[in-house]
């Protein structure tokens, strides 16, 4: 059990040197160089170099500053004040208001991004200014943000299904076809915990703009965000883009829309790049801080040891399959969901199917594991997006707004367990070439 | 200093009970056919040297490096072995990169004839410069093209046909047959098949099922254009630090592996294909003897050009190699 | 003279990091129209856009820090004593500086080696690796530069407002 020890004061170090303030990129960062030196690693650390290259150069990733700048310009361009003027007379009368727009919107980015990074970036830029000015709790609107993206991982196209389709040779298309049923249940179970909260009286609205407007110029309000959704969506299911030209695509047509109808210059989209980069710099130092660290807990030998006691303790299926779920929520406390596969999964796929549990089913266990270490602290980097957007808000807040979808998450794990059908219907009935 | 894993010995001089603990990285996945003999042949070091030096096999990712530095990462000791595949490296392989040219090498008997008779010494040479003996070389199966809806049977239907181009070669055939070439970064491969951004790639039987590609494939065109090899590199202060004995037991098992290899990859190969035609319903179709010869002397000047461009040295050898083949 | 430099940098960092973002943005829409309206892919995009994105990473660095944007947990932070709070902010600064100055040293390292190994990408463009990893070391030499200055500042002037616009 030395992998325990290690992973212990590793995390025990974290802790000591994040909870006093310091940024979570650097915390991150040194603590894994300390843990290289300390396990006698220190000849490896030349690959902090390698490490900061190889998280950084990968196209995939350009959809975290495009859909950033895509939103930034949405918002600068009034476009999106507008809109929340109007969806927000309509829905005034739902409970739970504007935040079920937050839910919805981020579902529908979801079937075009991969990611669930871009996804909270792409609604979250536009949304959380406007629902803050109208007077929401900040905990719910960030809650409901980080949360509704990790949707974009769940519902297809997902980058973290095709990681783990291409490493333990499982069909993507089954993938993809067994997440969208999960994907929905767990978007209407936000929808009804969203629903829920706002019944209470101190989360009501009190100041809401009720302008008045007629029917036309609501239509008026709402139709170019619909038309910049309606032709990023077209783009990609017809096929002339991939879900990550996607966001360069949107960008440009946010240009044009907001420029067509709304108030956008030279200067509005200079500060709307600014705040694009602002975020991705950050996301990408923390990324790189995540890598480190895992480098270090690697060369130390935690994630083999980790794995081979669990194919070693030869627990009955159930069991197995909680130890694990446990040990990928604790994991994802600390790293982000992709180094998680990559760390984990060679060694943990065969024990799992030698317990007799379905590839694919498992696979969308694994992506609900990997969204909820996505909005968990310290390390959740859609934690870390809405920070990024809106600096005046702390990551306690955040957190507070995402540990209810957390409780959620865990819920549509559980189901998933006593009803596997959820995800398998679909996908076995779905023929193969 | 970049001494390889732990020395556990006690006494002082005598070395020859020290233990040794190497990593072997290779660039696909756990459950790949080619990562499952890798692991055998970690195995069987581990098991011949009562344990002495073991080597573990890591799948790409474990450790944060790209496939196309783990030449690099050999020589500079941050790793002790790796599988060092071709077509990540032809820009700092030079004699190597000549099994890079479409069309020169065709079949594993041709590629394992130019290895013996002209480019293995010089390739052992290029391994030395980059810090690294080389222990064994295996090929990879022929790269084909395969794609979606009408099968593909000759040349002129590859016309304005979108294919994923990943490398000059593949780049210059594209556009020699009038299609259309694309770059497409690896995990967007399957949602651009899918959705139709591209109509094929170019790849081994072994890639389309073993990445699940063949879900968006409909057809093979068999063209062998070219055959990569894959070379298992070690870095040499790590190998020369081996005790004599345990070094000769790295090389007998180096040696039975390159014996055996290609003979076993030929059989898994060909078992992919009937997989890929049976189960998978995929029409394959060879390229004609007719056509492989037009292919041949459409590229052969693309050869010299090639040759013209690198050190006359590497003319030299690329001549003797195509006198050896007779192409 | 130490304010000038530092604004020098922020201007710097902000403006390069924007309009590369902006091109790339324009060069993957060129992708896109010449592969979709004119059947014609340059094979190049794809790679380039990933060097962008480097340069937009380490050159917005400075920026990103300066603006707030670097996450950190603030529960402890607002409740320290002024004095208190004053010595922790300076050991974390130190801190941050010497991981820069790591980091810094082993992108070089890999920079200085891709450049005298000759490594190239594997794709169509065989880009020497130098060319974009010099953005990256650029970058962060930026960053640990800017970092440095206001590390100076802060020990000349530890009670200067200015300081604090990082909150
Ligand atoms: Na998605
Ligand atoms: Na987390």
């Amino acid at each position: 059990m030395e992998w325990a020890y290690i992973l212990f004061f590793a995390i025990v170090f974290l802790f000591a040197l994040l909870m006093p303030g310091l940024w979570i990129a650097i915390a991150l960062g040194v603590t894994g160089i300390l843990g290289l030196i300390i396990t006698g690693n220190i000849n490896h650390i030349s690959t902090l170099g390698n490490i900061s290259w190889n998280t950084s150069n990968d196209f995939i990733l350009t959809a975290i500053p495009l859909f950033l700048f895509m939103g930034e310009v949405i918002l600068v361009s009034g476009i999106s004040k507008k809109f929340y003027t109007s969806i927000g007379k309509w829905l005034s009368k739902v409970p739970g208001g504007l935040l079920h727009t937050n839910i919805l919107a981020t579902g529908i980015f979801s079937a075009i991004s991969g990611s669930s990074v871009a996804t909270a970036a792409g609604i979250g830029s536009v949304a959380i200014p406007e629902m803050k000015k109208r007077g929401y709790k900040k905990s719910l609107i960030y809650g409901s943000i980080a949360s509704g993206g990790t949707l974009g991982i769940l519902i297809p196209p997902s980058i973290v299904l095709i990681l783990y389709g291409a490493m333990t040779e499982t069909s993507i298309v089954r993938l993809f076809a067994a997440a969208i049923l999960p994907g929905i249940i767990l978007m209407v179970l936000f929808l009804i915990y969203t629903g829920s909260v706002m019944v209470k009286k101190n989360n009501q609205v009190s100041g809401e703009i009720t302008e008045e407007i007629t029917i036309i110029r609501s239509i008026l309000n709402v139709f170019p965000l619909v038309l910049l959704i309606v032709l990023v969506l077209g783009s990609l299911y017809t096929g002339l883009v991939t879900p990550t030209e996607a966001a360069a695509v949107g960008s440009l047509f946010a240009i044009i829309i907001c420029y067509a109808f709304g108030d956008l210059n030279i200067r509005k989209i200079y500060m709307a790049t600014k705040n694009a980069i602002r975020t991705t710099s950050m996301l990408l130092f923390i990324m790189i801080g995540a890598q480190i660290f895992s480098f270090a807990l690697v060369r130390s030998g935690v994630n083999r040891q980790l794995t081979a006691w669990i194919g070693e303790s030869m627990f009955s299926p159930l069991v197995l399959l909680l130890v694990i779920c446990v040990i990928y929520i604790v994991l994802g406390f600390f790293m982000d969901g992709p180094s998680i596969l990559l760390l984990t999964l060679p060694l943990l796929f065969p024990v799992v199917m030698e317990a007799g549990y379905n590839p694919i089913w498992f696979g969308i266990v694994l992506v609900i594991l990997i969204e909820l270490g996505q909005i968990t602290p310290p390390m959740g980097l859609n934690l870390f997006v809405i920070k990024g957007i809106d600096p005046s808000s702390n990551i306690g807040e955040i957190v507070k707004g995402t540990f209810p979808y957390c409780i959620i998450m865990i819920v549509m794990l559980a189901m998933l367990i006593i009803f596997p059908d959820i995800a398998l219907r679909f996908a076995e009935s779905i023929s193969l070439r | 200093d970049e001494s390889s894993g732990a020395s556990e010995s006690d006494s002082g001089g005598d070395n020859s009970e020290e233990t040794f603990e190497w990593s072997l990285l290779s660039f696909v996945g756990m459950q790949h056919p080619m990562t499952e003999f890798l692991i055998e042949f970690s195995e069987e070091i581990t098991e011949r040297t009562n344990g002495q030096l073991t080597v573990t096999t890591l799948p790409p990712g474990e450790l944060p490096y790209e496939p196309s530095e783990y030449l690099r990462v050999t020589g500079e000791g941050g790793v002790e072995m790796t599988d060092t595949f071709l077509p990540f490296h032809s820009g700092e392989l030079n004699v190597a990169s000549i099994s890079d040219l479409p069309f020169l090498m065709t079949s594993f008997d041709e590629l394992e004839q130019a290895m013996d008779e002209v480019m293995l010494p010089h390739i052992e040479d290029e391994f030395a410069s980059h810090g690294t003996k080389l222990l064994f070389w295996y090929p990879w199966p022929e790269q084909n093209l395969w794609g979606q809806k009408e099968a593909v049977t000759e040349v002129d239907q590859l016309k304005n046909l979108s294919i994923r181009s990943q490398s000059p070669e593949q780049g210059a055939f594209l556009e020699k047959v009038d299609a259309i070439p694309v770059s497409l970064d690896t995990p967007e491969v399957p949602a651009a098949m899918e959705r139709g951004v591209i109509d094929g790639v170019i790849t081994a039987s072994l890639n389309i099922l073993g990445s699940q590609w063949h879900e968006f494939t409909d057809w093979g065109y068999f063209i062998n254009f070219l055959i990569p090899p894959s070379y298992i590199v070690v870095n040499e202060e790590a190998y020369n630090e081996l005790p004599e004995n345990i070094r000769e037991i790295v090389d007998e098992v180096a040696a039975e592996y390159q014996e055996k290899l290609p003979d076993h990859i030929a059989q898994i190969e060909s078992d992919y294909k009937s997989t890929l035609i049976e189960e998978h319903g995929i029409e394959i179709n060879d390229a004609t003897e007719q056509q492989m010869e037009e292919f041949i002397n459409t590229f052969s000047p693309y050869w010299e050009q090639w040759a013209s461009e690198q050190d006359p040295q590497v003319g030299e050898i690329l001549q003797k190699v195509r006198d050896v083949l007779g192409k | 003279m130490i304010d000038r430099l530092i604004k020098g940098i922020l201007t710097g960092s902000s403006f390069i990091a924007s309009v590369t973002l902006l091109f790339m943005m324009i060069i993957i829409v060129g992708e896109i129209i010449a592969r979709v309206l004119f059947s014609h892919s340059f094979q190049v995009v794809h790679e380039l856009s990933a060097y962008l994105l480097v340069a937009i990473i380490f050159v917005g660095a400075a920026f990103s820090f300066q603006s707030g944007s670097f996450v950190r947990i603030e529960i402890l932070r607002e409740k320290y004593p002024h004095k208190i709070k004053k010595i922790i902010e300076m050991i974390f600064m130190a801190i941050l500086l010497i991981y820069l100055a790591v980091l810094t040293y082993f992108i070089s390292i890999l920079t200085i080696n891709s450049y005298t190994l000759g490594s190239s990408s594997t794709s169509v463009m065989r880009t020497p690796l130098y060319l974009p990893q010099s953005l990256m070391m650029f970058g962060m030499l930026l960053f640990f530069v800017y970092v440095l200055l206001r590390f100076f500042k802060l020990i000349i002037h530890p009670g200067d407002p200015n300081e604090r616009r990082e909150e």
